[in-house]
């Protein structure tokens, strides 16, 4: 089997998913100042809002619907919620944040159940787009890599060359200015909140719906946030897929410390501390692997890879 | 002052609401599992099960001519040191018997517990009845006159679907995925020294633990190891999002290998994943029932309909009714309640279940049953059924293991005989 293309494909693809469901992250931090540690909660209520839509309307109305949704909540979150506290306030935010993941995270599983829901993309999608080395790529992947492509340059090309991006982009270095010129922040973080909540709409139902999948992945959106550089949409897509490619190549090429172990001490036996060593391989381990990145990259660059502020 | 007596109405009124209180002279069971966190709905469920068949016990007159069960539920979270709250909880409360399973570390907390307690307090003992195991230790090294366990051990798991998988010629080279904690270690060391005794007809050729609960959410790169091993079964103990992703990734890739599981049976994955997974996937799971194959027993038959009333829910697992009917069993012969009584006549009673009469081994007071190797019927008369939610699909015997192969060595040495 040809495995370099396979790292590299597979990884690309775990990476574009992971930018998806940053991408909104990143644009609140980046661009707002604010920590949003509901973001992966309400990430959350998208995909399940997006399950009930899909087996209510189907999947293209889902698809549209949950995004929307998440939206609107997202703008009436910060103005109820956020608003009252200052953007300079971090704490506060970080705490408020949180009491809002746990409330939302409770509220879905109230709502929906403890238990995994039967979420299924529509059939044709499920159907192979091509074979490599003998395993069937379905077609839902790729549709996710072309969404979240589509997703980056959309963002992209907002910031860099829509009015409302300029302003944004001015209003984080000098935000009294902006609003000396008579440009309305509020609408426009209303504007920013909500797409960043939307995004996480549209990812949620494209991964996989239970209960217990948003205390998973905040911490991982977090570490290709920081490690990405704060308010860098390209950092975050790079750091998306390294952090893609390394999960894949950890798992695809199983390195473990049992030869060095071995070749010093000898095989060792089950139980004991050496034994323990031993099994540490970068399969078991894979998970861990973006936190080990973030320490490093927070030891030797705090302000992230492309980041224009410091955490 | 009034701060004082502020907190001592408060403290008042916690010590009041918080206990569950108990009714005089009536056998008093605790079960202690997680009624709260990401397991809740486990333990509420397995809670309600209890309840139903000690209902069912108490509504036809009880044990010993009229005195009856109370159950009891003490939410441990999921948190170890909540359980060992809850045994002191159960123990101030003078409860007799306490039923746990859920996960083997609470398993063991019990266990260490009861140990000490009964130590410490003759007279005021306490017994454990294990409905999971999890963890060989727990019914080996650390075996306890004051438990029994109503499940097979792993080992004994794994035995049976390797009898399963053998007589179904379900495959000859294996893959193990397991879970990175105490029990995927015991499926993993379990399988391990069965494939090493070299009775199996199987060839390991690739094994692996990864991160539980969650935390892998990108399958396809173990995937792709198990098609690089040539492997055409693939054994895994996952379970709740960790086989639901992977069964989906392996399906969606079109990977050319069975699954053996061990909880492919739990209905919330059968659920999220669907027959069709299933059915391309060729599940086969070993456990004690399946509602499609009663052997005929009475009980059973009642059961499969009852339950379905009541609770909504298809009656598919078997071994909580086979504790209960454990448990009056031994009271009738030792003619008391009391734990120490019970305990000491547990060993022997027999217990009818649909592939035939099983035991408790006097041994270690381990579950002796004939094991049911299923795999997945499309066309099943009895689907699973979970809170009004069809399943669509079921189970089929696909062989019946006899009790005597079961019966594997113990390492256990009861060394608290009282």
């Amino acid at each position: 089997m040809d495995v370099l293309p396979f790292v590299i494909l597979n990884g690309a693809l775990t990476g574009m998913l992971l930018f998806m469901l940053a991408a909104g992250l990143t644009l609140v931090y980046g661009l707002m100042g604010i920590i949003n540690f509901a973001h992966a909660s309400f990430y959350m209520l998208g995909a399940y809002l997006g399950y009930q839509f899909t087996v209510t309307l189907g999947f293209v109305p889902g698809l549209i619907l949950a995004p929307a949704v998440l939206g609107l909540l997202g703008v009436a979150f910060r103005r109820l919620i956020l608003f009252r506290i200052g953007i300079q306030d971090q704490v506060r935010q970080l705490l408020i944040t949180f009491g809002a993941a746990m409330v939302v995270t409770e509220g879905v599983q109230m709502i929906w159940g403890r238990y995994a829901v039967a979420y299924h993309a529509p059939r044709a999608m499920l159907e192979p787009l091509f074979n490599l080395g003998g395993l069937d790529f379905p077609i839902y992947r790729f549709f996710i890599l072309a969404v979240a492509t589509g997703l980056f340059v959309a963002i992209y090309g907002l910031l860099r060359f829509s009015r409302v991006g300029l302003i944004l982009t001015a209003a984080q270095a000098r935000p009294q200015m902006v609003r000396a010129m008579g440009y309305d922040l509020d609408h426009i973080h209303d504007l920013v909140f909500g797409l960043g909540l939307a995004v996480a709409g549209l990812a949620g139902p494209m991964i996989g719906v239970y209960p217990v999948m948003a205390e998973r992945i905040i911490t991982l959106l977090f570490v290709v946030v920081v490690v990405g550089g704060l308010g860098s949409l390209i950092g975050a897509l790079v750091v998306s897929l390294v952090l893609g490619l390394i999960d894949t190549a950890a798992v695809t090429y199983r390195i473990s410390l049992e030869p060095v172990v071995n070749s010093l001490f000898g095989p060792q036996e089950r139980g004991t501390f050496l034994f323990d060593i031993a099994s540490i391989n970068t399969t078991t381990f894979a998970p861990m692997l973006p936190y080990l990145l973030m320490l490093l990259v927070l030891l030797l660059r705090p302000r992230g890879l492309m980041g224009q502020r410091d955490l | 002052m009034k701060f004082l007596t502020t907190t001592a109405l408060a403290m008042g009124l916690a010590a009041l609401t918080s206990a569950a209180a108990f009714a005089e002279d009536t056998i008093k069971v605790a079960i202690i599992e997680p009624l709260s966190g990401p397991l809740a709905a486990n333990g509420a469920d397995i809670l309600e099960r209890f309840q139903f068949i000690f209902n069912r016990v108490n509504a036809a007159g009880g044990v010993l001519g009229g005195t009856t069960f109370e159950v009891i539920g003490i939410d441990n979270g999921w948190d170890v040191e909540k359980t060992a709250q809850a045994m002191q909880q159960a123990a101030d409360q003078g409860v007799d018997f306490v039923i746990n399973g859920i996960g083997p570390q609470h398993a063991a907390a019990v266990q260490g517990f009861i140990k000490k307690h009964n130590d410490r307090n003759p007279g005021n003992e306490m017994a454990f009845l294990v409905h999971s195991a999890t963890d060989s230790k727990i019914s080996n090294e650390n075996c306890t006159f004051w438990q029994a366990v109503f499940d097979p051990t792993v080992e004994m798991k794994l035995q049976a679907l390797v009898e399963g998988m053998k007589a179904e010629k379900f495959g000859s080279k294996v893959f193990m995925i397991n879970p990175d904690f105490e029990f995927g270690h015991a499926v993993d060391e379990g399988f391990k020294s069965l494939v090493g005794a070299g009775e199996t007809g199987l060839e390991l050729v690739g094994a692996e633990l990864m991160a539980p609960f969650g935390q892998v959410t990108d399958f396809t790169p173990l995937i792709a190891r198990i098609q690089a091993s040539g492997a055409d079964v693939v054994l895994t103990g996952n379970f709740g999002p960790d086989l639901i992703g992977f069964i989906q990734a392996a399906t969606d890739a079109g990977l050319k290998a069975k699954f053996a599981t061990l909880y492919g049976d739990d209905p919330s994955s059968m659920g999220a994943l669907g027959a069709d997974r299933y059915i391309a996937a060729d599940v086969m799971n070993p456990v004690e029932y399946n509602e499609n194959d009663t052997g005929g027993v009475a009980v059973l038959e009642e059961l499969n309909v009852e339950y379905r009333e009541v609770i909504k829910s298809n009656y598919g697992t078997d071994r909580y009714r086979m504790m209960v009917d454990g448990l009056v069993a031994a009271i009738g012969k030792a003619g008391s309640a009391e734990p120490k009584d019970v305990m000491a006549n547990i060993g022997g009673v027999e217990i009818a279940s649909a592939g035939g009469t099983g035991y408790v081994r006097a041994e270690d007071h381990q579950l002796i049953i004939p094991y049911f190797v299923m795999g997945v019927d499309k066309e099943a008369k009895h689907t699973v059924l979970f809170k009004g939610d069809d399943k669509g699909f079921g189970w089929k015997t696909r062989y019946l293991v006899p009790a005597e192969d079961m019966a594997m060595a113990t390492r256990c040495e009861m060394t608290d005989k009282p």
